[in-house]
């Protein structure tokens, strides 16, 4: 049985430009915005930082554009 | 208990008003479910609260404003209850006494619904912020109870009486079967593309509400940037209105690319006054605000001016109360706030001085919580350790667990009452794991003074914890350690180590030292005041006495329990229990209607004024009686009803269920199920069945008594007498009488007529000083053929009394004419509908009558049927040929 890799952080992109204020607050994720997106890239997010980061997203109103996989060789 | 989380949030006078979504929750009313799904700042709760001020209100509104704290299923069920006893009192004292007796949330939310059903309610019910509790089950203080409290807003939905409609308001999607209501168009839903303002609304946002002065232009360029997000436009509002030059910040914000909330909080704060955006700052950590607290914290003397100002500046806060004592902020609002303010040094202090606020106002919760954000855990355990006896009374051994586990180890170990109290709450929800060592660590650690009073109290949790894993010696060990040192703990005194101690005797056998012993748990718990705690040793002592043959005193000790449990208004738990053991022993002395009331009385209290094990015990009990009544087959209905109930607790169980069933199975002529229990169940007795076995081997001698291919008189003679003999020698009398009318029929199927008679004679001797009847009687015509031949010698009114027992029918003759009083023709038509699948709802439907016309018909007909559930009114109505076929 072939097992697919397991990402080991995530690439979020939202709409709108988020300050460098977001990164204390969503911790441990880099913040790029260009063009009114913003990428979040955390390079060693598990599940549960996800969904924490998922949800003050959310609670900040947020809109999400897309959530992918990274894979970081150990 | 925080009433402003029950409180219906204020409309604001001036708001848009808004048709096209109150005629869209308007239309929820015939749905399961009005779900209200958008992100944070898209005006639910206005939109809700605009919904429910309008003056023609149809029905009572009961709101609930969620937090993470309704995560815990006891919290939720108390609010719960609490919001729907203000919109309609008296509605919820089933479910209010469900939730006292530390019933499953499953259960309360049950009786809910069945009250509201029952009474034909008329409600909305409104639970808003549902995402704070679906957020909690993966990341709360209590997961596994998150997901209760979903269980039971799902079974809301499921069983929603037809007179309710329920709405949940949130930021995220509720698990619940959302895609299976759709499809049924059970499901009426408000999102973020109904709730955004169009541009007509936001046109009237922006002009009447919020007061501008600006040309359409900007409107159209501000609502384009907005798209409707209606905190947006608010802030985008305030900002333009304290800007001389409102086109240039329109078209400023409308051509910035930053999320647009978080920019237009900066805009709004930068605007404010310097102490006014320090107000907001320094608040911010607070879940709601009173100008005393928020002094408190911000150290100044104008929090009730400035939140006041704040609410009139539209500034986001929502007042809690009519008195504009306590407001929040708006969540969005707030969110924003907190992350500008960080959680630095500042913040911390500000959460010192929240905590301090609310231990000196007796929120301990609140202050435990804004100690642990103040990252002192050294006040935070104290502050626990002072909350552990509420919680553990609330039944939230959960919050006990999760609190105790966050706080570093070597501080919890400071506290020794606390490590006890985080071993006593582990051991409660079952994880045995790590107990020892908390006892032992809380030993170890315990402070001179106190050292004695907490030695008592670990051996009290060590006795609990070997009783949980069977371990006889060290339970007995250990409570005799703690008896001695409890006893004079005036709050918790000698009662509980000695009703460990009774357990431990009486499922070793030891009735004499069981007796005393709870005799002195009781007398115990009293004196500490635990008088509720005193009924499931009465229990206890009923059943040991029972086994003993006093009968007298049993019933005694039962009507005494009786009548401590009634004393008070609304009855102790464990009133119903009285009720039930009082019934259990009435029917041995013959009295089967005295029996039959009584378990009326208890079915009455409802199953929640018992303690849990009752809800087997009162099926049981009507099983027996029910069988002293010539119904086996109902009985065997009522025990098969209690097994799933069974709810094993410390009490051995001397007459299991699945024996217990078995004279029923041989009176029904089931001898192919009697004899598979038999030859499962000999295996395990073993050549000397001990104590806990002594009815389950009495009743294989029945099986062989009674089973044509197996039929062996002589070896259940020999198994009999070798029970009477070890029974004797134990002091079981009671068990004796049972063993020896089977002894004395074994006799008779042996051939031994002469013995059998003799044996039944003695036997009769020992009966008759306490009056025990159906131990005898129950075994019907052959033991009443035996007791004729016996009253031939001498007639005494005992041998008739019981003569009369055993032969009385007590299956009326066929025909109406059995009956008390004849049934109605309305009575007769409700009748045969309960022979259908019908719901009440349904047959109430067919007859055009209401629910409570068709239940009284219903409480009529169980009455003259002599019955007390619908299957059993179906039953005896076919017997009684009254079904028409």
């Amino acid at each position: 049985m072939s097992s697919a890799p397991v990402p080991t952080g995530y690439v979020i992109r939202v709409l709108g430009r988020l300050d460098d204020r977001w990164r204390d607050r969503l911790g441990g994720v880099t913040l790029v915005s260009v063009d009114g997106i913003t990428t979040l890239r955390g390079d060693a997010l598990d599940q549960a930082a996800l969904h924490g980061v998922l949800t003050a997203l959310r609670d900040a109103g947020v809109t999400l554009l897309s959530v992918d996989p990274v894979f970081v060789a150990p | 208990m925080l009433t402003t989380k029950l409180r219906i949030p204020r409309a604001r006078a001036d708001a848009v008003p808004r048709q096209r979504i109150a005629a869209r929750l308007d239309s929820g009313a015939d749905a399961r479910l009005t779900l209200v799904a958008a992100p944070a700042g898209f005006g639910k709760t206005s939109a809700l609260a605009g919904w429910l001020a309008r003056p023609a209100r149809p029905r009572p509104v009961a709101w609930l404003s969620l937090d993470g704290g309704d995560a815990d299923p006891s919290v939720f069920a108390r609010y719960l209850i609490a919001a729907i006893e203000r919109a309609l009192p008296g509605s919820t004292a089933p479910a209010s006494a469900a939730l006292e007796a530390g019933g499953a949330l499953h259960d309360i939310v049950g009786a809910l619904i069945g009250s509201l059903d029952a009474a034909e309610n008329e409600l909305v019910l409104v639970l808003d912020d549902l995402h704070l509790v679906t957020d909690a089950t993966s990341s709360g203080t209590d997961p596994a109870g998150a997901a209760v409290v979903l269980d039971a807003v799902e079974l809301l939905v499921d069983r929603l009486p037809p007179g309710v409609q329920l709405v949940v308001a949130t930021r995220a999607d509720p698990p619940l079967p959302l895609a299976r209501l759709r499809a049924r168009g059970e499901l009426v839903e408000l999102r973020a593309a109904d709730l955004r303002f169009t541009d007509d609304e936001a046109r009237a946002f922006l002009t009447d509400t919020m007061g501008l002065d600006i040309r359409p232009a900007d409107v159209a360029a501000l609502d384009a940037r907005a798209e409707g997000w209606i905190a947006a436009l608010q802030l985008a509002a305030l900002t333009v209105r304290d800007t001389t030059d409102p086109h240039a910040a329109i078209a400023r914000f409308a051509g910035d690319d930053r999320h647009l909330v978080d920019y237009l909080v900066e805009e709004v704060l930068e605007r404010q006054p310097p102490e006014v955006r320090d107000f907001l700052l320094a608040t911010a950590i607070l879940p709601r605000l009173s100008g005393d607290l928020v002094d408190a914290v911000t150290g100044r003397t104008d929090g009730a001016t400035m939140l006041d100002a704040l609410d009139r500046g539209n500034l986001f806060v929502v007042p809690l109360d009519d008195r504009r004592e306590w407001y929040r902020y708006h969540h969005l609002f707030a969110e924003m706030l907190r992350a500008r303010a960080g959680d630095g040094e500042d913040a911390r202090r500000r959460h010192g001085r929240a905590a301090a606020w609310f231990e000196g106002h007796g929120e301990t919760e609140d202050a435990l919580h804004h100690t642990l954000a103040a990252h002192d855990v050294e006040s935070a355990a104290v502050l626990l350790e002072g909350l552990v006896p509420q919680l553990r009374r609330t039944r939230r051994e959960a919050a006990i667990v999760h609190w105790a586990e966050a706080l570093p180890a070597e501080v919890r170990r400071a506290h020794p009452r606390l490590t006890i109290g985080l071993a006593g709450a582990r051991l409660s929800t079952g994880r045995l794991d790590g107990v020892e060592e908390l006892l032992a660590e809380a030993e170890r650690e315990a402070p001179t003074a106190e050292s004695s009073a907490i030695r008592g109290e670990v051996a009290l949790f060590r006795a609990a914890r070997a009783l949980a894993t069977g371990d006889l010696d060290e339970a007995q060990r250990q409570a005799t350690v703690a008896a001695d040192i409890t006893a004079a703990d005036p709050q918790l005194g000698s009662g509980p180590a000695a009703g460990i101690l009774g357990l431990v005797r009486w499922t070793r056998g030891d009735l004499t030292g069981a007796e005393s012993a709870w005799r002195e748990s009781i007398d115990g718990l009293a004196r500490s005041g635990h008088h509720a705690d005193t009924l499931g040793g009465r229990i206890a002592l009923g059943e040991i006495l029972l086994t003993q043959g006093r009968l007298g005193d049993a019933i005694a000790e039962y009507r005494r329990g009786l009548e401590l449990a009634t004393a008070s208004a609304p009855p102790l738990r464990g009133a119903a229990d009285m009720h039930v053991g009082l019934a259990d022993a009435l029917r041995e002395r013959g009295e089967l209607v005295a029996a039959r009331e009584q378990l009326e009385r208890a079915e009455a209290l409802g199953e929640f004024a018992g303690l849990p094990q009752n809800r087997h015990r009162r099926r049981v009990a009507l099983a027996r009686l029910r069988a002293a009544e010539g119904d086996p087959a109902g009985a065997l209905d009522l025990l098969d009803e209690a097994t799933p109930l069974y709810t094993p607790d410390f009490f051995p169980d001397v007459r299991p269920i699945a024996a217990e069933r078995v004279r029923l199975l041989l009176l029904l002529g089931r001898v192919v199920d009697a004899r598979d229990w038999a030859a499962r169940t000999e295996k395990a007795l073993g050549e000397h069945p001990a104590f806990l076995n002594e009815f389950a081997a009495s009743t294989v001698a029945r099986v062989l008594l009674s089973d044509p291919e197996r039929a062996d008189p002589g070896a259940a003679t020999a198994l009999l007498d070798r029970l009477d003999a070890d029974a004797l020698a134990g002091g079981r009398e009671g068990s004796r009488l049972r063993i020896r009318v089977l002894g004395a029929l074994a006799r008779q199927a042996d051939g031994r007529p002469q013995d059998a008679l003799e044996y039944l004679a003695e036997t009769v001797r020992l009966s008759e000083p306490e009056g025990w009847v159906q131990v005898i009687a129950d075994e019907g015509a052959p033991i009443a053929r035996l007791l004729t031949a016996l009253a031939k010698r001498r007639a005494t009114p005992y041998l008739r009394r019981l003569l009369d027992a055993a032969t009385t029918t007590r299956v009326a003759d066929t025909g109406q004419a059995g009956l008390a009083a004849p049934l109605s023709a309305r009575e007769l038509d409700v009748l045969r509908l309960l022979d259908s699948g019908l719901s009440g709802a349904d047959i109430a439907r067919e007859l055009s009558i209401s629910l409570n016309t068709m239940r009284s018909h219903t409480k009529a007909i169980f009455v003259k049927l002599g019955v007390t559930s619908r299957p059993a009114a179906v039953r005896r109505a076919s017997e009684l040929g009254l079904l028409g076929r």
